[in-house]
Formats: C-alpha cells, structure tokens, sequence
C-alpha cells in the first residue's frame, strides 16, 4: 500500500504491539493479560507491516513453517498439563522461585509455559490463515471443482 | 480412577499432536492412529466397568475448588457415551482406511478425527457448561473441515451450511450462558442445578432453558433445525456421515438429557410438551422424508432424523421410565445407524453409486454386504429380536404407561411407516436385476461393518443385559442429588 503516513507509522506501531504483547505474555497468568491475548496482538503486528510493504506480492516473505510452530506450540501447553498431572491434577500450575544475581528473585509458574504454547498456536494458527488465503497458487492449480 | 479421568480428552489431543507432527510418514502416522483408538476404546471399556458400581468420579482440574474450576466427571451415563464414541470412531477410522485411496489426502484426516474425538469425549466427561461450550467448539471445527474433506463444491455447500448453522447455535448458547451467568453466577452444572431450584421456575429461567433446548436440538437435529443433516450425510464422505449420525447427534442428545435430569429439572417440566412437539414432529418429518428419496445415504439421513425424534419423545416424557427407553434406544441406534451409513458406503464402493436403481440386485451380486444392510434395515424396521424392535417397544411401553396416549399412538403409527421405507429399500437395493457390476472392496472395510453391525444382534438376544444397564444408568441420572454430592464431596 502507498501511503506515507502508513510507511512512517507502521515501524513504530510494530515495535510497540510487539513489545505490548510480550508485556502481556509475561504478565498474564495472574493478571488481565496471556498467551492467547498476546498471540492475537503480535499477529496484528505483523499484518500491520505486511499490508503496508508486502501488499501486493509479499505473502511468501510471511509463509514461514506455521503448521510446525503451531504443533510445537499445541505439545508445550499439552506438556504442560500433563506435567501438572504429575501432582495429581490435570494443568496443576506450580510455582518455582530462583534467585538470579543481579536482577533478584523471580518466580515462574508453570502456567507460564501453557501461555507460552497457546501464544504460539494463536499466532501460528491465524498467520497460517492469512498466507492460505493469500496463496495465489490455489485458484491457478484449478481450485475446488 | 479420579486420577485418570483427563486420559478420554488427552490421548485423543496428544495422538492428533504426534499425527500432525509425523504427516510426512504415512505408514507410521495410520499405525499410531489405530493403536491410539484401540487404546482410547480400551480406555473407555475401562471406564465403563468403573462407573458401573455408581460411584461417580471427579476431577477438578488445576486443582480448582468448587464451583470455580473446571471439573470432569464420569458417571454411568459418561460411561456409556464415552464408549459409544470410542468404538464407533475407532471403527470408522478403520473403515477410512479401505475407503480413502492412497493419495486422498489421509494425513489430515487422521489429525482431524483424533480433534474431533478429543471434542466428543470432553463434551461427555465435563461437568462446566462454559466447558462444553468449548468442547463442542473443538468438535464442530474438526467437523467443518472433515464435511469439506474432498474440496468439491457440493461439499463445500454442505459444510458452509453446517458451518452457519453451528454459528448461529453456538452463538445462542454464549448468549444463553451469559443470561444463565447473570441470574445465577455459576457455571458448573451441579451448582446450577442447586440454585435454578432455589430459584424456582420463573419465566426468565425458563426461557434461558429454551435457548439451551434450541442449540442442543440444533446439534441433535431435532425439526426445526434438522435441515444440514440430509445434505451432510449423503454428501460428506461415508466415514464422516458414520460418525456425525453415530456421535454428533448424540452430543446434542447427551447435552438435553444433562439439562432435563440435572441443570434445568424445573423449567424443563414446564418445556415438556414444547420438548414432545417437537420430538413428535421430528418423528413424522424424518419418517415421510424417507419417501420421495432415491439415494440410499438420503433415506438412512432421514431415517436418523425420525430415530432421533423417537428418543428426544423418551426424553420428554421426563421419567425414569422414559429415559431408560431413550438410552436403550441411544445404544442401540448409534451402533445401527454408523454401521448402516458404513454398509452404504461399502455399497458404493461395491457399485460406484448410492442411487437405489442404479444399485439394484446387490443380494446376487454381493451376497455378504447386502445381507449386512439387511440386519440394520430389519432392526430399523423393528423386527423381533434385533435391537431396533425392543427400543421401540421399551419406548412404546413407557410412553402408555405415563398416559401420553395420542402421541405414543402417533409415534406407533410412524413406526408403520418406518417398517414401510425400510422394506421397500432393502428391496430396491437387493432384489430385481439390473445395475451395475459389484467391484471388489477391502477386507478391512467389511469387519468394521459387520463389528458394528454385529452389535444389533447383540444387544437384540442380550436385550436383559442392555435394558438392565440402562435402568442403572437411568436410575443415576434421575437422582441428581448423586451428581450435586459427589461434586461437592470431590477432593
């Protein structure tokens, strides 16, 4: 698309919802905020840059192997669940606490790693859509009959 | 076993997870499939043995107390269900391997059948609401996409109709949860229960009823909204149909029961003759349907749409007498009816056409798949002493004793018909001459029809053993105050 204030305005935008959605992912076990929220804004991000420097052609530079990120994604928070089985109850979240020098104590949760998978599906899956429904080679190999 | 109650939603998520990640091994990825569903099935077995002392098991997931979190629970009624699904997908994956060619595109379906079973049996296990909005969701997707298997148009119409359609339902059933949220607070079933009957049956309450009924019978293809069922069963491919007229529907079926015996016991006594209309509609609608058509997929469609009808009228009749006959009949049709839409199939193997006159004289021409056909048309019609006759009868029974004379009657009157369409079918397809030559099919394909079909029999001579469990099950389901205590006793 050429639009000025598109071209200008979209590095920004991109850098700030990815930085947005990572504050969300981090942030969202306990609070407002989690995998699937930031799944849907880091995929905006990209479609965001995609509609303003790849409208036309570009689908392919997006067609990265979606369908494996999404398995990968799907088997983490499965993972996760079953770990939680491990202390009798399915997607049980534990927490663990480390003390990191320098920086301090953390604690992670084990429901972390589930917001980490489901943000994985939700951007594989809606990224995976978007490059389906923008793959030419369909309708030229004939399409549904 | 508390313990191992996730293993029905998780086997199926995990094999579809390890399927979709080894697609580019076929060989590899159609063993793991099967030994998944033996697994599953065996699982299930399991599980049915379990619940059969009455004990109802519960899991809370995430550790979540009551009523917050998210709770599966397995009672006689899951039990049955959860076996029903298992050996009935499990069979036509088997059937699918005969049925689909080398190159149709097998590596999606395999994926997909394992989603939809995940969906299935979480929509069985979870004692939510809210959760079996979402079981339902995983279930219709992988549907959607399975309807539309071969990518041709008549397929693709079929599935965007089911699609809209199911958006439509699963729409009403958010909005329905949300107003059921508002009056009450709560979703978990057991503690609905519990307040729907502090709070009595207001109108309110029972139109949020109503809205749950609409999208149940949505998926169950009761009348008003039974129009996608026809097209999807002639049109999708003959594994797909066997599941969605064994299973689908069944979770629709399963969702009224839940909601007549535990969630809304008191606005479903003022629902039940809305419940008997519509059921008494179904029957008449599904049986007359059955006569104008040529194809035999469209007449075994409707012929599921009038056998729905029939068990959404035991249900109606809101007793512990009713629900027995409706489960006998859910046992006993969805064997039948996934085992008749595989003899179809098969046929259509055999003949490359499902069109009745273009079939006929398979008995000649294939003796042993004919006379497979022949065991579910007989036990449809309700012939003595397959399964299909003592379902009616228990049916029929529970329906005089209650005093609901004119619609027992009318439903008896159906039953004519029904022994009228299934007659005259088996005649078109088997006898007379004419059509074309029979190919050859798999092996594989006839054993998981005459496995499925093999269960008319069984359950027509063991018909004691049957009708006995489904007293149980019956006996469970009709005390709700098991299902409430077991809830809040669960650790």
């Amino acid at each position: 698309m050429h639009s000025l204030i598109l071209r200008t305005i979209a590095p920004i935008v991109l850098h700030l919802t990815l930085i947005f959605s990572l504050f969300l992912l981090l942030y969202g076990h306990n609070q407002p905020g989690g995998g699937f929220i930031a799944g849907l804004m880091t995929a905006v991000g990209i479609v965001l840059q995609w509609v303003t420097f790849d409208a036309n052609d570009g689908w392919h530079r997006y067609n990265w192997p979606w369908d494996r990120i999404f398995c990968y994604g799907l088997a983490l928070s499965t993972c996760v669940g079953l770990f939680g089985l491990l202390s009798g109850y399915f997607l049980k979240s534990s927490a663990y606490e480390f003390v990191i020098p320098f920086i301090g104590e953390i604690e992670v949760l084990t429901a972390f790693f589930f917001d980490i998978g489901v943000y994985a599906v939700v951007v594989a899956v809606l990224m995976s859509i978007l490059t389906t429904f923008c793959d030419r080679r369909a309708t030229i190999r004939g399409g549904p009959k | 076993m508390s313990m191992l109650l996730p293993v029905p939603v998780l086997l199926p998520l995990s094999t579809a997870i390890a399927l979709l990640l080894v697609r580019n091994h076929q060989k590899l990825q159609e063993r793991l499939s099967i030994v998944s569903l033996a697994v599953n099935l065996a699982f299930a077995l399991l599980l049915l043995t379990a619940t059969a002392g009455g004990e109802i098991f519960i899991h809370r997931m995430g550790m979540w107390p009551f009523p917050f979190g998210i709770i599966l629970a397995a009672d006689r009624l899951t039990g049955t269900m959860v076996v029903l699904a298992a050996a009935i997908v499990a069979a036509c994956a088997v059937f699918a391997q005969g049925y689909l060619s080398k190159n149709q595109r097998r590596e999606v379906f395999h994926p997909l059948i394992h989603f939809q079973l995940m969906g299935i049996q979480g929509a069985f296990m979870t004692g939510d609401l809210f959760n079996l909005f979402v079981f339902f969701e995983v279930m219709l997707i992988s549907t959607y996409a399975l309807l539309a298997f071969y990518y041709n148009l008549d397929q693709l119409e079929v599935a965007l109709k089911y699609t809209f359609l199911n958006i439509l339902a699963s729409a009403l059933f958010l909005v329905g949860i949300s107003f059921l949220y508002s009056q009450v607070g709560t979703v978990n079933m057991a503690d609905l229960s519990v307040k729907i009957r502090e709070i009595g049956p207001q109108p309110l309450m029972v139109i949020t009823a109503f809205i749950f009924l609409f999208v149940f019978s949505m998926k169950a293809a009761l009348f008003p909204m039974h129009l996608w069922l026809p097209s999807a069963h002639s049109i999708s491919p003959t594994h797909i149909g066997a599941v969605l007229a064994g299973v689908l529907v069944k979770v629709g079926i399963y969702s009224i029961i839940r909601c007549a015996t535990l969630i809304f016991i008191g606005p479903f006594e003022k629902l039940q003759t809305v419940l008997m209309g519509i059921a008494l509609v179904t029957i008449v609608w599904g049986a007359l349907g059955t006569l104008p058509q040529r194809s035999l997929k469209r007449i075994l469609a409707y012929s599921t749409i009038n056998q729905l009808g029939y068990i959404a009228f035991g249900i109606s009749l809101l007793s512990p007498l009713g629900m027995t006959a409706a489960i006998f009949y859910i046992v006993s049709h969805a064997f039948l009816k996934s085992s008749m839409l595989l003899g179809a199939g098969l046929n259509q193997m055999l003949t490359g056409t499902v069109d009745l006159d273009e079939m006929g004289g398979m008995m000649a021409k294939a003796p042993y798949a004919s006379a497979l056909m022949l065991v579910g048309f007989l036990s449809l019609a309700g012939i003595p002493p397959l399964s299909g006759f003592f379902a009616k009868l228990f049916l029929l029974q529970a329906g005089f004793t209650q005093g609901a004379y004119l619609a027992t009657g009318l439903a008896l009157l159906m039953g004519v018909i029904s022994l009228y369409y299934n007659f005259t079918t088996y005649q078109r397809m088997a006898w007379g001459t004419g059509g074309n030559e029979a190919r050859e099919a798999p092996a594989i394909m006839y054993s998981s029809v005459t496995f499925l079909a093999s269960f008319a029999v069984i359950f027509g001579f063991g018909v004691a053993w049957l009708y006995e469990w489904s007293q149980l099950v019956a006996y469970q389901i009709t005390r709700p105050e098991l299902y409430i205590n077991a809830m809040r006793n669960a650790l």
